[in-house]
């Protein structure tokens, strides 16, 4: 009759299993772990784009700005000041903003809240010529008066022309896909100030362009 | 357990020991933000606001939906509020360098769109200074204007919250202008 064997812990099972495998075993173990784990999720299928749609006249309620989309126009020459007759196009959406912000959004961190997809020749104007397509910021313009709008404060509806600019020869779309962004609020890493930073998509959707700019003020 | 491991594990106990008691201390020494906010020094329209850099006075509010400011028309979807101000610096020759909007209801207003001029001081002569800030029509009776004399950083020193005197009744006659509101220009020596 032998001694009784004290029960091995599960962890001792698995590590004397490991123990005597080579690297390219417990490499290809690793593998299909990953494989068998992902497949529950949906393998490596493109991932289905949930960003929620944008519709025109339909408040988009994002944080920290409240956007509508309008309409979509181009335009030669938008009559007001620093955007007069171009060779190229201007590429305008006109959309209302509005903040429920205790505090004014400050102007840095309006430029981040729009963006195009897929325009071609747009021009950097105003940020580094490097900068990728879909990257580059509008410049807001209050419908109202043709003024720059630089802080918004809260409370207030302003109609806003998000103005891009193409180059010469650039193609003239038939219809343009807009993105809204929302923002979180934190604290800086490198100064330690509170600040809006890491925008990120909320709705992406197609906005047909008209040749002339309709919307008023509201 | 050897001696030498036994080392290494205090070793690592007092780095992570320094670490947390440095946490420590970061979270709750008065060292933040709260250490350098500035010193609000309150006052009434027409009530000279004495502070380390100038002695500031608002002499005049007025208010409207549009206003011309040097030739610019300037349209807003809430009400240009217009202070006149007069400041007479202590040691600096420049006043008022900015400005902010706290409304009655607790929400702040940058200067954004709006304008903040002063005519030319040394120490000692009273400047005009004429600051426009255009802010949501509720949030204006009860509100006051707060006024620095550095435009780039605020933090621990003086600054002049003067109450603007709006009240309700006030409000709605401004929303009833339709005659764009005419923005007067800094005055050397004060606002008439």
């Amino acid at each position: 009759m032998g001694t009784p064997t004290t029960p091995r812990t599960p962890l001792a099972v698995v590590r004397d299993h490991v123990a005597d495998r080579s690297i390219r075993d417990l490499g290809l173990g690793l593998f299909l772990v990953a494989l068998v784990v992902s497949g529950l999720f949906g393998g490596w299928a493109q991932a289905r784009d949930a960003t929620p749609g944008l519709t025109v006249g339909e408040p988009v309620g994002t944080a920290p700005v409240e956007i509508t989309v309008v309409e979509a126009a181009t335009s030669m020459d938008l009559g007001v000041w620093g955007f007069g007759p171009t060779d190229g196009r201007y590429v305008v959406v006109v959309a209302d903003i509005r903040t429920e912000n205790d505090t004014s959004i400050p102007a840095l961190q309006l430029r981040d809240i729009m963006r195009l997809r897929d325009l071609s020749g747009i021009a950097p104007v105003g940020v580094s010529p490097d900068r990728a397509p879909e990257d580059i910021p509008a410049r807001l313009v209050v419908a109202a008066d043709g003024t720059p709008l630089q802080d918004l404060g809260p409370g207030m509806t302003y109609r806003t022309w998000f103005v891009w600019q193409q180059q010469p020869g650039a193609p003239e779309p038939e219809q343009i896909t807009v993105e809204t962004y929302s923002m979180t609020w934190r604290r800086s890493n490198v100064d330690d100030t509170m600040r809006w930073f890491d925008p990120s998509v909320t709705a992406r959707g197609d906005v047909p362009v008209t040749m002339t700019l309709t919307a008023a003020a509201p | 357990m050897s001696t030498s491991t036994r080392n290494r594990v205090a070793g690592v106990l007092l780095v992570l020991a320094a670490l947390a008691a440095g946490r420590f201390l970061d979270e709750n020494l008065p060292a933040g933000g709260d250490s350098l906010r500035p010193y609000d020094r309150h006052g009434l329209v027409q009530m000279a606001v004495p502070t380390r850099w100038a002695d500031v006075e608002a002499v005049r509010v007025s208010g409207a939906p549009q206003v011309i400011d040097r030739d610019t028309l300037a349209v807003s979807p809430g009400l240009w509020v217009v202070v006149e101000v007069n400041a007479t610096p202590h040691v600096d020759p420049f006043t008022i360098g900015w400005a902010e909007l706290r409304g009655g209801d607790g929400r702040t207003y940058s200067r954004g769109r709006g304008s903040l001029l002063c005519s030319a001081t040394n120490p000692g002569l009273t400047a005009g200074c004429v600051v426009t800030i255009e802010a949501a029509p509720e949030s204006l009776p009860g509100s006051s204007i707060a006024l620095s004399g550095n435009a780039m950083d605020q933090r621990a020193d003086d600054m002049a919250v003067i109450d603007l005197g709006i009240t309700q009744e006030v409000v709605d006659h401004w929303l009833t202008l339709t005659d764009p509101l005419e923005v007067p220009l800094p005055v050397t020596g004060g606002q008439p």
